[in-house]
């Protein structure tokens, strides 16, 4: 009776350890994703503004000289985002656009939106 | 002799004395209990507030664990449905050389694993099975261990028992299954303790037969301490520990009996 009951306990425990870990295999990452900032990103666009041709980001994502870029590093043995604080060289603006005169490269990913502060060397999560 | 002479002398210790003595034992095999635990202890100590970067924030931890899991369960298995299979035929089977296959499945146990591993990556080559999961599972499944474990312990069965089941049946599975398989259940359990063990805590096969990080098993992972941080390995081992411990309270009482009847 008390062999049984000693068996009960580690079986009960034993299936309480792997459901916690199915949990955490199914949910770890989507937990992971809700504890960084969320990040809308975009790409340097060819437009015109007041006359001067170039390339622009939108203007929500210019911070007094500065913008956040993603740059892409390796963490716990995968590729994950991470964001770098670039300064900029700006140029005219419509209200919706900024031009942008050096530093940045057509294919930056430069991040427009984020649900919350950034600093360089946050990890985020690229939701769009 | 030898044993009557001490019984004699303890005998002619005062109660004081004998209580003195026991104190003293008992002081020695605790401060040598706590040795071996203090690892242990100091890993589950240090592991206390790293659970949440591994958990939420190395999700190779996942697969890996999962891995582990289950190539032992897999291996430990197949292990001893070839263990008991071959048990049975050295013990019952009348064939010529059953004692040098015997001594050959010792000799195959006392060999150090890194013997077999350049055969087994020639092998696994040339049958395209490098970085798949039936590369770590086939050669695994052929341990002699299980074999000569059961053997020894079906070595000591009543014979007379199987006789008498020879004459209700000619059936050897019958035999197997109905008469001898109910005898060394607890056997089996204590075997299949040690091999789920093993094979949970193997590391050279993962490391040589397998490229890719998915197909890895925890014992890699916590290699890797440099690679992924060395604060996350605490409590990596101590989850790393759990599965083996499980198994290890599920059949404690059957595995005690076992190993003190076979010396195990």
């Amino acid at each position: 009776m008390q062999k049984k009951r000693y068996q009960s306990v580690v079986v009960f425990g034993m299936l309480i350890f792997y459901f916690i870990m199915i949990i955490l295999t199914v949910s770890a990452r989507a937990i992971h994703y809700r504890q960084i900032p969320n990040v809308v990103i975009t790409r340097l666009k060819r437009v015109e503004i007041n006359g001067k041709s170039g390339y622009a980001i939108p203007f929500e994502a210019y911070e007094n000289g500065s913008v956040f870029i993603v740059r892409f590093g390796m963490k716990g043995g995968e590729k994950r985002s991470f964001v770098l604080k670039t300064d900029v060289m700006a140029g005219e603006t419509d209200g919706n656009d900024i031009l942008i005169e050096s530093v940045l490269q057509r294919w930056d990913r430069i991040i427009c939106q984020s649900d919350r502060k950034l600093s360089s060397g946050d990890e985020v999560y690229i939701s769009k | 002799m030898f044993a009557t002479g001490r019984s004699d002398r303890m005998s002619q210790l005062s109660f004081m004395e004998r209580r003195k003595f026991m104190r003293i034992i008992s002081s020695v095999v605790t401060v040598i209990g706590v040795l071996f635990m203090l690892p242990v202890i100091l890993l589950v100590i240090r592991s206390g507030g790293a659970y949440g970067d591994l958990l939420f924030d190395q999700f190779q931890f996942y697969p890996m664990f999962w891995n582990s899991v289950f190539y032992a369960l897999v291996v430990s298995s197949v292990q001893i449905i070839f263990a008991v299979l071959s048990a049975f035929g050295m013990t019952y089977g009348k064939m010529k050389g059953k004692n040098g296959l015997f001594l050959l499945y010792i000799v195959l146990m006392m060999m150090p694993q890194q013997v077999t591993v350049l055969p087994n990556f020639i092998q696994l080559r040339t049958f395209h099975l490098m970085n798949t999961r039936a590369g770590i599972i086939f050669p695994s499944v052929f341990a002699p261990f299980g074999a000569v474990v059961l053997y020894q312990y079906m070595k000591g069965m009543d014979v007379s028992v199987i006789e008498a089941a020879r004459l209700e049946t000619d059936s050897l599975f019958r035999i197997l299954f109905q008469v001898i398989l109910p005898q060394i259940k607890t056997s089996i359990q204590a075997v299949f303790v040690f091999l789920f063990a093993e094979n949970y805590n193997m590391l050279e096969q993962p490391l040589l037969f397998l490229k890719d990080d998915k197909l890895k098993t925890l014992s890699v992972f916590i290699s890797k301490a440099e690679e992924y941080g060395t604060d996350i390995m605490f409590p990596a081992a101590v989850i790393y520990m759990l599965p083996v411990l499980f198994l290890y309270l599920l059949f404690y009482q059957s595995f005690q009996n076992n190993s003190s009847h076979e010396g195990l």
